[in-house]
């Protein structure tokens, strides 16, 4: 079922676009709150600044790169996004979070588990691309990079000292041999 | 049947645009009714897309990255304060020396060189945007950056004019104008960043310190200084400038 887009979605357009109007509208809504549920949950205004950041960008990423389209409000998923990245890394520092977690998650909908979720999901696939590129072969490795920077193909093979007939027939081997690793990757886990 | 691997070249093939017209049709067909190939297609365009935000991350994702940096700066400012230094210390040492130490602020041969050592550093950088606008603005950055301010200048003024809400804009006009020795003029464009919530708010007070600083005004120097925060990127300047102006 294909879900209605939010009136939200602007906040994700304006962070794509790098708005400073609709970025500082963000940080008015939402920074404050964040800061004080990290402060209360053993962390400081530092760490809050770390994860605000890092949500805001993981946001920005799939807004740019994957057409993110929010089907619920922004603000409780950001705040989502920042309290799970957050409670993971006390996981990691082993420090009990004060917060109840499910009374204070209640209010929020399907939609906001789901794309938060998503974002989650979308960072773990990241982790499996990125290991399978590092098994390529290092001219693989050299075309993949070169394709991504969007450059005109034909200065990338000039670049790379190949011919641009070489380039395309050797960019799909390459890009076909990285889903295979992928796959195989996705089997052994 | 086709091997998984030939699936996965044709795939590839389609999607970087390596097929002969003919043969694209033909696989649009076969993938219109082959669930197995669209669930590939739909693959190979996620992987595409997270390897191109990994491995060529573009200049608008770092100035986006850079623009957060600045904004936690100040809206996530550490409890700790800065250490404000009131001028009224030096009142303990009695009212001679402090009338002499007014009157070498005043004098204060050092300034000049104080000001060299401090000022902002950092290039100025516009995101292009591909409209004409932004190219009278991209000359004033590398006029800027080539520390031709004198040339900087009448762009600056011209983008100001237009618009004196652009803070990036605002900012870099009141650093030239310190610049080029009219500190006076460039006191009231960052005075007025100042009063807003722009991402270069406290840059500008930093700033308008420094303009001070230029005109030798040492007293109002160091109460601009005290206001930038220690989440800044310019505080930890500020603060060994007001050490020195001391």
């Amino acid at each position: 079922m294909v879900k209605k887009t939010h009136a939200d979605q602007r906040y994700i357009i304006g962070l794509v676009n790098n708005d400073t109007a609709v970025i500082n509208e963000i940080y008015t809504r939402c920074a404050g709150k964040i800061k004080s549920w990290i402060v209360f949950n053993n962390g400081t205004a530092d760490d809050a600044a770390d994860v605000f950041q890092e949500a805001l960008m993981d946001v920005y990423r799939q807004g740019k790169y994957k057409s993110l389209e929010l089907s619920c409000p922004f603000e409780p998923f950001l705040l989502l996004i920042c309290k799970r990245k957050w409670l993971n890394e006390i996981k990691k520092k082993s420090i009990l979070p004060v917060t109840n977690q499910e009374e204070d998650l209640l209010h929020i909908g399907e939609d906001t588990f789901a794309h938060a979720d998503e974002l989650e999901n979308q960072a773990q696939q990241s982790k499996i691309f990125l290991e399978a590129f590092g098994k390529l072969g290092e001219r693989c490795k050299e075309i993949i990079t070169w394709s991504m920077k969007g450059e005109a193909q034909e200065k990338v093979a000039e670049a790379l000292g190949v011919t641009y007939g070489y380039l395309r027939k050797k960019k799909s081997e390459c890009m076909a041999s990285l889903m295979k690793m992928v796959q195989l990757i996705k089997i052994a886990e | 049947m086709i091997s998984n691997e030939d699936k996965l070249l044709k795939v590839a093939r389609y999607l970087e645009g390596d097929m002969e017209p003919e043969e694209q049709i033909g696989f649009e067909q076969t993938l219109a009714a082959d669930e197995e190939l669209q669930k590939l297609v739909a693959d190979y365009r996620d992987l595409h897309q997270t390897l191109k935000m990994h491995l060529a991350p573009s200049q608008s994702d770092q100035e986006v990255n850079e623009k957060l940096r600045n904004l936690n700066d100040q809206y996530f400012k550490s409890r700790k304060t800065a250490r404000i230094i009131p001028f009224v210390q030096y009142l303990k040492w009695g009212s001679a020396a402090a009338v002499l130490i007014i009157g070498l602020f005043v004098w204060a041969p050092w300034n000049a060189d104080l000001y060299e050592k401090y000022a902002v550093k950092k290039e100025m950088s516009v995101a292009e945007r591909g409209d004409g606008n932004d190219n009278e603005l991209q000359k004033a950055a590398e006029f800027y950056n080539q520390k031709n301010f004198t040339a900087a200048v009448t762009l600056l003024k011209k983008e100001y004019q237009k618009d004196s809400g652009n803070a990036l804009v605002a900012y870099y006009y009141g650093l030239t104008l310190t610049e080029i020795n009219k500190p006076g003029e460039a006191i009231p464009v960052l005075e007025k960043l100042y009063a807003g919530e722009s991402v270069f708010k406290y840059d500008a007070a930093y700033g308008i310190a420094l303009s001070h600083l230029k005109q030798g005004n040492t007293l109002s120097a160091i109460t601009w200084l005290s206001k930038v925060p220690e989440s800044n990127g310019n505080y930890a300047k500020a603060q060994e400038l007001i050490q020195k102006l001391k």
